[in-house]
């Protein structure tokens, strides 16, 4: 059975809908600019993706983000009230956390957490998007939680748990996010994936939603195919709870199982990397294509959108699958923007850098790892 | 649709006091020494598998996990928002100040190789995990699943409540893959 993609919404330094996304992926343009400390104190200083919002006031800033982006998916898809019975899966790693943070400032030694403050509750908002928070699964598998909410859908599409799915994945940048990176001593002076710069990756923040369907759903409603989620795939590297396994073995059974899963015959075209621009990361990365793809590994044109809008944590795996069917879609591989001199031991590996790259490809495959050493690896090919 | 057998396997409730020399008692992890209440009890649940005999360590690496809970990880969200408050940023507090977390002390510590979700939510994230388990046998991305839901309620000195470590596991797998004389309780799936 096949799953299409009929809706997308983006919401990212990089772009506030998914038409400005795709014009500063075609452009090279990146969001991350520099930030000295502001009035909400976030960043204190330094690089960052950060993403101006419709919140108010009374609103939470990660549920203006995905009103944001499932206003725009569900608009292009022609479900705006038709959503009924729809299954929502939502990846984030700390939802609300800035919330929960300003809240714990009055009371810093209450413990008793009362469910209406925590960082994930984000049921009160889906009535307005005609979604029932009972149909709401809410992942959170560190870096790959909205990657693996793809994958799941995918799933339940396949299996007839339902024939609509709105997949989503919000990550909002907080004091403590940032400080928390800066504690592990992670973040880069500039965001430079697989350069041999690279010194640390550069936070983002935003969101992005997807509405997956049956194919003949799809048809029977006659709504447009943007794209086809064709395969799905995860991996532990069961090594280290932060560090990536460097031999990339984690990683690389994600990637096979995806590519089984599609059915995939020759390897993608176009390998959208999750390419943080950390050394560890890169690394891995790389290691785990090479095991892959061995001697086809010159085949794949690979390049991290991160260097464009800033690592997006929950929410990288779904914007960087719309970023992968963009690129499919529009016939062109984003760049890695601050990609100037690739690491001498990935020379065998082709590396789109200096302006995209114009080309007509049938497949991508989006790849994301995170904290706990999951991976992930979705497969995405023409409609 | 296929059936799908529910085996209840681990369940533990212990004063939180208590965790602690269970943990140590019972899993012993040396290289984890420091990991936060949710991943120890996890990690307790887990082992509880192997030391009752559901699943021996080759059969437990091939397992996928989905277990869900309400309010992950909360021990390290304070201690790290409590340091950044006073100017101190600890990595480590920091790094298990996810919900995921407590999984993958599991992944790292068993060597697990299926799939690991952590689904997080209100109290009926159980159901969730339910379907999300029958759904990974459905989809032949596992031959079995544990599945369960675990909570950390910290002790509350002005509301009085003593800290509770809880956690429930079952295992699902397809009927065919059982005995026949299996101790299961079949459902039919939609």
């Amino acid at each position: 059975m096949r799953v299409v993609v009929t809706g997308m919404g983006a919401l990212s330094s990089a772009g506030s809908s998914v038409a400005e996304l795709d014009r500063a992926l075609r452009e090279s343009r990146s969001g991350i600019k520099l930030f000295g400390p502001n009035e909400d104190g976030y960043p204190p200083h330094g690089l960052a993706g950060r993403v101006v919002t419709r919140a108010s006031a009374s609103t939470l800033r990660g549920q203006a983000m995905l009103d944001q982006v499932f206003d725009e998916a569900i608009a292009q898809a022609g479900l705006a009230g038709r959503l009924a019975g729809a299954r929502l899966y939502l990846g984030t790693i700390h939802g609300h956390l800035d919330n929960w943070s300003a809240a714990r400032a009055d009371q810093p030694h209450d413990t008793s957490d009362n469910f209406a403050a925590l960082p994930w509750n984000f049921a009160a908002q889906l009535g307005e998007h005609g979604l029932r928070s009972s149909d709401a699964t809410l992942i959170s598998t560190a870096c790959t939680a909205s990657a693996a909410a793809i994958g799941l859908a995918l799933d339940a599409l396949r299996t007839g748990s339902t024939s609509v799915a709105v997949v989503a994945g919000v990550e909002v940048m907080s004091l403590f996010l940032y400080d928390g990176f800066v504690a592990l001593r992670a973040l880069g002076k500039q965001c430079r994936p697989f350069d041999v710069r690279h010194d640390g990756l550069v936070l983002g923040e935003g969101a992005a939603a997807l509405i997956l369907e049956t194919e003949s759903h799809a048809r029977l409603r006659n709504a447009q195919a943007l794209a086809e989620i064709a395969g799905y795939g995860f991996g532990l590297d069961s090594l280290s709870l932060t560090a990536p396994d460097p031999s990339g073995t984690g990683a690389a059974v994600a990637i096979r199982e995806a590519l089984v899963d599609a059915r995939l015959a020759t390897p993608p075209r176009y390998v959208n990397a999750h390419g943080t621009g950390t050394k560890h990361n890169d690394n891995m990365e790389c290691a785990a294509l090479r095991r892959v793809f061995g001697t086809e590994i010159g085949q794949l044109a690979v390049s991290s959108t991160k260097s464009l809008m800033g690592h997006l944590c929950g929410a990288a795996g779904a914007t960087e699958v719309i970023c992968s069917i963009l690129a499919l879609r529009g016939g062109y591989m984003p760049s890695t923007f601050g990609l100037d001199t690739p690491e001498v031991r990935w020379d065998d590996i082709d590396f789109v850098r200096g302006g995209p790259r114009e080309e007509r490809f049938d497949s991508v495959l989006s790849l994301n790892s995170g904290f706990g050493g999951t991976n992930s690896a979705v497969l995405v090919q023409r409609a | 649709m296929p059936l799908i057998a529910m085996r209840p396997v681990v369940r533990i409730d212990l004063a939180l006091a208590e965790l602690e020399i269970a943990y140590n008692e019972q899993v012993g992890w040396a290289d984890a020494c420091r990991i936060n209440a949710d991943a120890r009890l996890v990690l307790l649940g887990v082992q509880g598998l192997l030391r009752d005999g559901h699943l021996d360590a080759e059969a437990l690496r091939d397992t996928a996990f989905v277990l869900g809970c309400e309010n992950p990880s909360m021990s390290s969200y304070r201690e790290f928002d409590t340091g950044m408050r006073a100017g101190r940023r600890t990595a480590l507090a920091y790094s298990h100040a996810l919900p995921s977390i407590p999984l993958a002390s599991a992944a790292l510590r068993y060597q697990l190789r299926g799939h690991t979700y952590t689904l997080v939510g209100g109290p009926d994230v159980g159901l969730r995990v339910l379907a999300l388990g029958r759904q990974m046998l459905a989809s032949r991305r596992a031959r079995q699943v544990v599945v369960g839901c675990w909570c950390v309620h910290a002790e509350n000195v002005s509301t009085r409540h003593s800290g509770r470590a809880r956690i429930q596991l079952a295992l699902l797998q397809h009927v065919a893959a059982t005995a026949s004389s299996n101790p299961y309780h079949p459902w039919s799936s939609p």
